[in-house]
């Protein structure tokens, strides 16, 4: 499955899109770059809700857009969830969801019931959207989106015009979706937690072009968003028990062992953690007693310092997989660390993301 | 039949023709105008607003003569329907039609510019063709336009006078509309007449307006459709 996407456009205001991509689509892939950097413009482009010249779409061998081809938008099946509230205003989130339902294409395997359910909006359904919350208009949107039975789910920035706080109730939805769905997302923000949090592969746009295209594991790590600072590793382990009296997972990490506050699983699940690069400190000697469950014995992979302000981002590798930590370059100094040198790492926080490692 | 019921009945014939003549062609000109940008509609715009400065009697003059067996429009007609436009119930209508087209349009081509973009485009991704976005998104979204325009049009047509002298005359089974018959019994004196057809027509305008202000009032407090940002 793949999507491809050639497009040349330059506007009269001397914006410039220049993309020749094509994308796995059997993922979720995230198109990661600042406001104004064309990552809208290549969605509508995708969409069709935007025509323009030297523009090239094909999905899966299909031809949406060529010179001499146009799909209109409501033949193409991608559901789209916009960046601002957007549902019907003079129908309830039910009418909604009917009005998504009454037009899809070929009968969906997902009824209205699993839909709801998943994004858990059951006691919304009679109410207008002006009478819910941003996030809850959202989950709505959502829904109404993946009840069309979409071949391709557009997402930009959803979470854009919600606060902070039904951010982070609703990432939780978003990380199912990506669970137990198998249609393919494409994910506009330009928010690094939450690229982090919920793409496979990350695509990095600035400025209409494309400047990298990673999967999520080392886009963390050497993308452009490793020197914010809200960067943070992604990696996957592997659950070996399950610590009942201490409610924690013993998970295995590249032949090393971790413990995670988590519960329910079974030996052999593959997960997916975020370890933020600010939670995690490196040492010389191993420590002997210290209130740090993980400690991880690594090699210095490459260290980012800045020349000014107080912090430098080191990666470490454990293995195959690498780990940020964000030191202060007083320390950095101090420890006299250098590519090569073998630390501990010690990691303070961790972030389940994904309990289905695909 | 008493003469002013007879008027009665063409006004009001008049205005129901008018108003769904209006609906069929208006609302896909307000559509365009609402939607197009560039010379075609920057001309077209004020043509339509036209009517609402230029004395009715200039409109009418200028139909009076299209209307005329000597030009093209007049002939062809002639040819097919055997009569004259000009003093006839159809030259009348397209008369009203031209009069009170910008009461039609106008209203609905602010609702129209009105809507945000993304509650289209949405209804497009979730597989709505353009028609089915037309009559099960943008109309129930627009419905308080429609019925602005449908109401202005129909009490505009009904209100009518100097267009209907110019093209229309004065007969009685054919042409002489409330306001005419009005202005016939004030020129031989009839007042009491003259004072059935005037409060009729002011109570009709009057309980009219009220009603649309009153609805207007309550879409107000539950916006339906309104632009959010």
């Amino acid at each position: 499955m793949s999507l491809e996407l050639r497009v040349a456009l330059e506007r009269d205001s001397g914006f410039e899109v220049n993309v020749d991509i094509t994308i796995a689509t059997d993922r979720v892939t995230a198109l990661f770059g600042s406001s104004g950097s064309g990552k809208s413009t290549l969605l509508r482009l995708i969409t069709g809700l935007e025509r323009a010249d030297n523009v090239v779409v094909r999905f899966n061998g299909e031809t949406w857009q060529d010179e001499n081809n146009f799909v209109p938008p409501h033949q193409r099946c991608t559901g789209y969830v916009f960046q601002h509230l957007n549902l019907f205003p003079h129908l309830t989130a039910a009418g909604n969801l009917e009005f998504a339902e009454k037009r899809r294409h070929k009968n969906s395997s997902l009824s209205r019931q699993d839909v709801v359910e998943m994004l858990d909006i059951a006691n919304l359904l009679q109410k207008r959207p002006d009478q819910l919350s941003g996030g809850e208009q959202q989950r709505v949107a959502i829904a109404r989106a993946l009840l069309s039975n979409p071949r391709l789910l557009i997402m930009d920035e959803p979470l854009g015009s919600i606060d902070t706080a039904a951010r982070t109730r609703i990432l939780p939805y978003l990380q199912r979706l990506h669970d137990t769905l198998k249609i393919p997302v494409i994910y506009v923000s330009h928010a690094l937690d939450e690229v982090l949090e919920f793409a496979d592969t990350v695509i990095s746009i600035e400025s209409g072009k494309v400047i990298s295209e990673a999967p999520i594991f080392d886009f963390a790590i050497d993308g452009p968003g490793a020197e914010q600072p809200t960067s943070a590793a992604i990696i996957r382990c592997v659950v070996e028990s399950q610590d009942h009296d201490h409610a924690l997972a013993t998970v295995s990490f590249e032949g090393q062992t971790m413990y995670l506050a988590a519960e329910h699983y079974r030996p052999g699940d593959m997960i997916r953690i975020k370890i933020p690069a600010r939670d995690v400190s490196l040492t010389r000697e191993k420590p002997r007693s210290s209130s740090i469950l993980n400690i991880l014995e690594s090699t210095i992979a490459e260290i980012n310092d800045p020349g000014l302000g107080p912090t430098a981002v080191v990666k470490v590798a454990c293995g195959e997989q690498r780990l940020l930590a964000r030191i202060t370059r007083k320390s950095l100094i101090e420890l006299n660390l250098k590519p090569g040198d073998i630390v501990f790492t010690q990691i303070k926080g961790v972030a389940l993301i994904t309990d289905h490692e695909r | 039949m008493d003469p002013d019921i007879v008027s009665l009945w063409i006004t009001l014939r008049l205005a129901f023709v008018t108003t769904l003549v209006l609906i069929i062609v208006g609302t896909p000109l307000a559509w365009w105008l609402s939607q197009s940008k560039g010379f075609t509609r920057n001309i077209v715009e004020p043509l339509v607003a036209l009517p609402i400065v230029l004395p009715p009697t200039v409109v009418g003059f200028y139909l009076l003569i299209v209307f005329s067996p000597t030009s093209l429009p007049g002939q062809v007609w002639q040819s097919v329907t055997g009569s004259t436009l000009a003093f006839s119930f159809p030259g009348l209508v397209v008369g009203s039609i031209i009069y009170s087209l910008p009461f039609y349009v106008q209203p609905l081509q602010v609702a129209f510019s009105n809507l945000r973009r993304e509650l289209i485009e949405a209804a497009a991704t979730l597989g709505a063709g353009p028609m089915d976005r037309f009559f099960n998104l943008i109309v129930p979204l627009c419905r308080r336009g429609f019925i602005i325009a449908i109401c202005l049009s129909f009490a505009h047509t009904v209100g009518e006078f100097g267009i209907v002298l110019m093209i229309g005359g004065n007969l009685p089974d054919e042409t002489r509309v409330l306001s005419i018959a009005l202005f016939d019994h004030v020129e031989a004196l009839d007042y009491d007449r003259a004072h059935v057809i005037a409060s009729g027509l002011l109570i009709f305008s009057f309980v009219l307006l009220f009603t649309l202000y009153s609805l207007d009032r309550q879409w107000q407090k539950t916006p339906v459709g309104e632009r959010s940002s």
